[in-house]
């Protein structure tokens, strides 16, 4: 029966990932119109653009070679491996969860973006090589704080495994507030305002300007595109998740089989708490110069950082 | 439940924060502010310790602290801004460099300092273990680096208020030195950044001279 | 008797009672010359008392401070007169009173912590001093001086945080009368002080506020730092060392700041600048005579009391000259021998007397120091000390005789007093030294 669960809570975990992530991104632009006093989208917007980029045609520039035409199916192939080693939605352990570690998870991370990057210049375009050129200037501090606060979760607990930080938490309540832990929420969550692309580092939009990653995706159209931005929503998902379930609010998941299906429930109502925190300050912060994203970056490093010194001195 | 001990972790780490703060800030007069926090969050730390210690002469300090530190500071700096409003803003050099190179030199000292020369010759406190010194080491060298790191007079002189913050609160979490001292000390930099109000006046950046050379 | 100390602290505060009115000039001479008085009776009987710490080294330098005291006042009396408002020439006498007082106030106290209260004091009243003139390089001067030398007396706070933690308490005279008061966390007090006060001694990583500070101040101001300032931070450095000796740390920094300040001298092309890297060397090796101990105590006592009168009368005639010429660059001022027959006697006495020249009070005390290290064995130490020394000698005494000599010179000197107080300053130090000489040559008789 034990293996039962397992494969149940794998299959509902990558499923959940998988179909949940447009929704969380369709509810939050939907609800940001709203505030803005528009009509706004309706919350399923983002299956409506899959759907309908998928059916569309896809355009190959000459130039490009075939890193620009797998690279979309391995990312994706990749955030789904994701999916299937951290807590995302399910805070046992699953089918895939000995394969990595947390560091791991990192690196995972790391190895798409820099795949992103390989197809962007494999596209022969200027303007995606300097969207990477941006990107990479940018990254060298974002993936600097991702490793650093996972250090520094790890030398908490002792182990790198993300199951046991969350469980750690949740049996140690009075550790949420320790400095380390207060430390490693600021840098996570400033990490994750800036992988998502949100308001104080990138506005969203067509603003070529101020583009940071989704000018990556520019020279893609079609299906390719469509697995793209589904792979990007599952980044968002992946990444608040993370930050949900480890850091922000580690309790109120079930582990047990038949509980993992209101887990899935359990989350959606976490990320509607986190959607509201990103809308107030989506609404009243304004966009920095693009120059000033590497202070913001260094803000969160450096606070990621200070953690790291912390829980290493304060043990 | 979360202890007095912890509290006062948690508001030597915010002095921490500050100091980031001001490094970061190249505005003067939310600097000035932002030390005038600093001192708050000071004082308040030894009010929680002259609680825990039963100790009226740390209550007397927190007062001081308070009034000559939080205040009186502040005012004085701030009005001489308002006379000056050139001096508002300061070129920053970029942001993302500075906060690594103070990061470098708060790591380098707290290494150095701390983990070759401290953790040796000082024992146990009162307050816990001693690794509690790093913050106000922390501190020093962040208020070091301000002054070197910047040109303009009232980012010196805060640099300077932060440095002598830190050593108050080594103080107070070592061993708290006599209020005689310490309230001369608190004084001492109140008469000197008063002075220092009077070369704002005249100088209010301090570049490389000829004269001065060599 | 703690009334002599306690008048000694009050009557140049007193002094300032006269601030409202016109006489504050003449209420300063005044307190200075009761305070040369007082500082020698002291110095007939030292003492220890419980508020008080003041032995027979102490005395001297209390008579240091007050005879530069007293010679400051008389010539910023006659300097401080064209071209300065009323305002600024008052700030000087009510500055430099405090400025007094706080030194005399960290040399006799009988408390670590109450002495870096009185050095910290000295910084803060000695800022407005540099510039009192307000030209834009002394402002940058104070400026340097101000945050320089407090942040590094901050770092010498530290120091006396860990007395307070390895003692319990801050009295000099209960500290120093522990027997089992060396352990390593003394040692680390003595290092700690070495760099924060090392700042205002102008040791020479942290001497950079010195120069400036020297060279952009009026002549009388100039005088108090050199003379005296230095010196009394050097005393509340060796009242740390006295905790634990930690005689490599104190010698190293001294030699190097000697090796630095011969360098630094030698490319000099301002002569106040020059005189004040003599000051670095000339106190480094004050501080080498007190942490080498024995007969170098008794060296650095007579370095450091000719020194304060040579050094004074360099920075009068640098003054008197600066007057006249309106520069400070060596190579514009050429043969003011045949103009300024006076203040180039006063000047040439005194740079021969702070680079150690024979019949100087500063060659006997750097003869002793450098005997002190001949019988320690300090073989190679000795041989650096004495091949910068003479470079020193020859870079400063070079530059000093271009300008007397060289060339004619049309222009007249300055006024009698100006002209009197260098010449006075400079044969004190040269008295100083044939004095020591004659008591040497008794004692070994």
């Amino acid at each position: 029966m034990y293996w039962m669960g397992l494969v149940e809570n794998t299959i509902i975990q990558l499923l959940g990932v998988i179909l949940l992530s447009p929704l969380i991104v369709g509810i939050y632009a939907s609800l940001k119109s709203k505030i803005e006093l528009k009509k706004g989208p309706s919350f399923f917007q983002p299956y409506y653009d899959v759907i309908k980029l998928l059916k569309k045609e896809t355009v190959v520039s000459k130039n490009s070679g075939f890193v620009f035409v797998i690279v979309p199916y391995v990312v994706f192939g990749i955030y789904c491996l994701i999916a299937l080693v951290i807590p995302v939605i399910i805070s046992a352990p699953i089918y895939f969860t000995a394969t990595v570690d947390f560091l791991g998870g990192a690196l995972l991370f790391a190895l798409a973006a820099f795949l992103k990057y390989l197809a962007a210049m494999d596209s022969g375009s200027n303007f995606t090589t300097m969207s990477v050129a941006r990107s990479v200037s940018f990254n060298y501090l974002s993936e600097a704080t991702l490793i650093t606060v996972f250090f520094s979760v790890a030398l908490i607990t002792g182990t790198n495994n993300p199951y046991v930080i969350n469980n750690f938490i949740i049996t140690h309540p009075s550790s949420y507030l320790d400095l380390d832990h207060v430390f490693a929420i600021v840098a996570f969550f400033m990490l994750f305002i800036f992988e998502s692309g949100r308001i104080p580092v990138e506005s969203s939009g067509l603003m070529e300007l101020g583009m940071i990653d989704d000018g990556l995706n520019y020279e893609y159209s079609g299906k390719l595109l469509a697995i793209l931005k589904w792979g990007s929503y599952m980044k968002q998902f992946l990444l608040g998740s993370v930050f949900l379930n480890v850091f922000l609010i580690p309790w109120g998941l079930f582990t047990s089989f038949p509980g993992s299906i209101i887990d899935l429930g359990i989350m959606f109502g976490k990320w509607l708490i986190l959607i509201l925190v990103l809308l107030v300050i989506e609404t009243s912060l304004a966009k920095l110069r693009l120059f000033k994203v590497q202070d913001y970056l260094a803000v969160a490093f450096t606070f990621s950082l200070l953690f790291l010194i912390f829980s290493v001195m304060m043990k | 439940m979360i202890s007095f001990y912890s509290l006062v972790y948690f508001l030597a780490a915010l002095t921490m924060v500050s100091s980031f703060y001001l490094q970061g800030q190249s505005f003067i007069r939310p600097m000035i502010r932002g030390v005038a926090v600093q001192s708050i969050l000071l004082s308040s730390i030894v009010f929680i310790l002259a609680y825990l210690y039963h100790s009226s002469t740390l209550v007397i300090l927190g007062i001081l602290l308070i009034f000559l530190r939080g205040i009186l500071v502040s005012f004085q700096l701030e009005s001489k801004i308002r006379q000056r409003s050139p001096v508002l803003r300061e070129q920053s050099k970029g942001l993302a460099s500075s906060f690594l190179v103070a990061l470098l030199f708060v790591l380098l000292g707290i290494v150095v300092v701390y983990f070759d020369v401290f953790s040796r010759i000082v024992g146990p406190l009162e307050i816990g273990s001693s690794a509690i010194l790093l913050f106000p080491f922390a501190l020093l060298f962040m208020g070091l680096f301000l002054i070197i790191s910047r040109k303009g007079t009232f980012a010196q002189v805060i640099g300077y208020v932060e440095e002598e913050n830190a050593l108050i609160l080594m103080a107070v979490f070592l061993l708290p030195v006599p209020i005689v001292i310490d309230a001369s000390v608190i004084l001492d930099v109140f008469i000197l950044v008063v002075i220092s109000s009077v070369i704002v006046m005249e100088k209010d950046s301090h570049l490389p001279m000829e004269e001065l050379r060599g | 008797m703690t009334v002599l100390e306690f008048l000694l602290i009050l009557i140049p505060i007193a002094a300032n009672a006269a601030y409202p009115t016109r006489f504050l000039k003449h209420s300063t001479i005044l307190a200075a010359s009761v305070e040369v008085i007082l500082s020698l009776f002291i110095m007939r009987s030292p003492q220890i008392t419980g508020l008080f710490y003041v032995t027979a080294l102490t005395s001297i330098f209390i008579v240091m401070v007050s005879s530069i005291y007293l010679l400051s006042s008389i010539y910023a009396s006659k300097y401080f007169t064209d071209g300065m408002s009323e305002r600024s020439i008052k700030t000087y006498y009510f500055m430099s009173n405090f400025f007094v007082a706080s030194m005399l106030f960290s040399l006799v106290i009988n408390n670590y912590g109450l002495m870096w209260v009185g050095i910290e004091a000295t910084t803060v009243s000695s800022v407005l001093l540099i510039m009192v003139e307000r030209s834009e390089t002394s402002v940058e001067a104070a400026w340097r001086y101000l945050i320089i030398a407090s942040a590094g007396i901050g770092l010498a706070f530290i120091s006396i945080i860990l007395i307070y933690y390895d003692f319990h308490t801050l009295t000099v005279t209960q500290i120093l009368a522990m027997p089992s008061r060396i352990t390593l966390l003394s040692h680390i007090i003595a290092v700690i002080a070495l760099v924060g006060f090392g700042t205002k001694v102008g040791l020479f990583p942290v001497h950079t506020w010195l120069p400036d500070a020297h060279s952009e101040s009026p002549p009388p101001v100039s005088a108090l730092f050199s003379g005296v300032l230095v010196p009394t931070a050097l005393y509340v450095l060796y009242m740390v060392y006295q905790i634990a000796p930690t005689m490599p740390f104190y010698a190293g920094f001294a030699v190097a700041t000697i090796v630095a300040s011969s360098v630094f001298m030698s490319y000099q092309y301002r002569y106040k600048r020059m005189f004040a890297y003599s000051t670095m060397e000339n106190m480094s090796m004050a501080l080498l005579g007190l942490v080498l101990g024995g007969v170098g105590i008794i060296g650095a006592s007579i370095l450091l009391v000719s020194h304060t009168f040579a050094k004074s009368a360099a920075f009068y005639s640098s003054g008197n000259i600066f007057l006249q010429k309106k520069t400070k660059i060596i190579g514009e001022v050429t043969g003011i021998w045949s103009s300024m027959k006076t203040t180039s006697a006063s000047l040439l006495l005194s740079s021969l007397a702070v680079t150690g020249a024979p019949p100087f009070g500063i060659f006997v005390g750097e003869f002793i120091i450098l005997l002190r290290l001949a019988s320690l064995h300090l073989y190679l130490i000795f041989a650096v000390v004495l091949f910068f020394l003479g470079a020193s000698f020859v870079a400063v005494n070079y530059n000093i005789t271009l300008m007397l000599f060289e060339g004619k010179d049309e222009g007249k000197d300055v006024g009698g007093v100006l002209r009197v107080i260098p010449l006075i300053s400079a044969i004190v130090s040269l008295l100083i030294g044939i004095f020591a000489l004659v008591v040497m040559n008794y004692a070994i008789l």
